[in-house]
């Protein structure tokens, strides 16, 4: 009795001073930002030497002792899976694009790093911007192949403008960011109430197709699963500016409804496309459901997802400090680290069930801290 | 056994988290410090292939202008 009460006022403890650090790393993120622009964009002319700022997306670039410009630089912006990535388009008096920056991204660097080697923007020098950029999607990193073409012809718009006078891209409807993808989300997540709740006889079998439907879709088509990245954008509000994908957003907002709710999460056993997977591999080897019960086993994890968070914060990029295995298992993106993650953790689960859930996913703290909050909150409540 | 190979792949999996965490916040300070763009492709006039052959022409048609003026 004494040590539940020892341990939940060390849990009060621990959920004040977590919202706390949020809170300073968002505030210590807003003082860091610096405008840092126009010291980028200088870098980028190539005949001028020169840099004259016409409006917020437009500069021209000129020689010292001549009035007139010898080219233009562009800024534009699209919406990835993160947030915006920010192209600058170095562009020549007759309308050649000579060079080509990304300024900034807050897409997944593993993510912007294969639509960088895909030669992407190599491609487009060269063209002119009063051609139409046809551009290939890069299988895998399809949301970041979109953000930065969209970036490039955004930038490339206001030269066209001054140059030719033609605005392409406000002709360009916009298409819509809600897929059937994110229909589809909603729709599984329903599902999953109804098998969680059901009491009939056919209740694993049901389990089990949610979960490889799941996988298929969420994992090895869209890799759209939810991991603390888009945690990190959850809280940090990065979603409001548009993302480029909301099907993670959307399914990490149910559960979490759905747990303030109800207490239960019913993601982990019947939706989770990288449990879906751990399950397969334990059904192939001769596996056995293990915990470790020591204290610090629970905490670290905690404490990894709260400085992943406050990192994301702080950089004012969440996508950044992303420590899952999803990506290299569902798309084969990600760090040399993450792919020794990844296959230990495939190995592991041939023995031991689900051992990524076990140890290190953040779905566990995200949940004890909603469970935890919410009953402290509630018994508040009850006592008044 | 099952249990120390659980205790094991927790340490494994811990070290590398915080090495890849500890890599990402290094990269993103290094970068700030830079104050330089995170990638930048230039034209490069001695390129090869389709696009060459178009810059090329472009340029001769510049050269041209240029010598028409000056031969004025």
């Amino acid at each position: 009795m004494y040590s539940k009460k020892r341990s939940d006022s060390r849990k009060k403890v621990a959920s004040i001073v977590s919202v706390i650090l949020l809170l300073l790393s968002w505030y210590a993120g807003s003082t860091r930002i610096t405008d840092n622009q126009s010291g980028m964009v200088e870098q980028l002319l190539i005949k001028g030497d020169g840099l004259n700022q016409i409006d917020d997306r437009l500069y021209e670039g000129s020689i010292a002792n001549n009035l007139s410009p010898v080219e233009y630089i562009g800024l534009g912006s699209g919406i990835g899976y993160g947030g915006m990535t920010e192209v600058a388009v170095t562009v020549s008096l007759l309308g050649d694009i000579q060079r080509i920056a990304v300024l900034s991204s807050k897409d997944t660097s593993s993510y912007l790093d294969k639509v960088i080697q895909s030669n992407l923007m190599e491609k487009l020098l060269g063209q002119n911007i009063k051609s139409s950029f046809d551009i290939d999607g890069v299988s895998g990193a399809t949301v970041s192949t979109n953000a930065l073409t969209e970036a490039i012809k955004r930038a490339a718009d206001p030269v066209s403008m001054e140059l030719f006078g033609i605005n392409r891209v406000e002709n360009e409807k916009s298409s819509s960011h809600f897929r059937w993808l994110d229909l589809m989300a909603i729709a599984m997540f329903m599902m999953a109430i109804l098998v969680n709740k059901t009491r009939h006889q056919q209740k694993s079998m049901f389990n089990w197709a949610m979960l490889l439907t799941s996988m298929c879709v969420f994992g090895f088509y869209s890799s759209s699963l939810f991991s603390s990245s888009t945690m990190g954008i959850l809280i940090s509000g990065a979603w409001l500016s548009g993302l480029g994908n909301y099907t993670s957003i959307i399914l990490l907002s149910m559960v979490i409804l759905y747990i303030i709710a109800t207490n239960k999460n019913v993601y982990c056993n019947t939706l989770c496309p990288f449990g879906a997977t751990q399950e397969c591999l334990a059904k192939l080897g001769n596996t056995k459901t293990i915990s470790l019960t020591s204290g610090v086993f629970e905490w670290f994890p905690r404490g990894l997802l709260l400085v992943t968070l406050c990192l994301g914060l702080y950089y004012r990029n969440p996508a950044s400090f992303s420590y899952e295995p999803f990506g290299i298992m569902f798309g084969m993106i990600g760090s040399m680290y993450l792919f020794v993650l990844t296959a230990i953790t495939v190995v592991t689960s041939l023995v031991v069930k689900r051992p990524w859930c076990r140890t290190l996913c953040p779905m566990n703290p995200m949940t004890d801290f909603i469970r935890f909050n919410r009953q402290w909150i509630k018994s508040i409540f009850k006592k008044r | 056994m099952r249990k120390k190979l659980l205790f094991v792949f927790y340490i494994v999996s811990a070290m590398i988290v915080c090495v890849h965490l500890g890599l990402r916040v290094n990269y993103l300070t290094q970068l700030e410090a830079s104050n330089t763009p995170l990638f930048v492709a230039t034209y490069s006039d001695n390129a090869t292939g389709p696009q060459a052959r178009v810059k090329d022409s472009i340029n001769y048609k510049e050269w041209a202008e240029k010598y028409e003026d000056q031969t004025k």
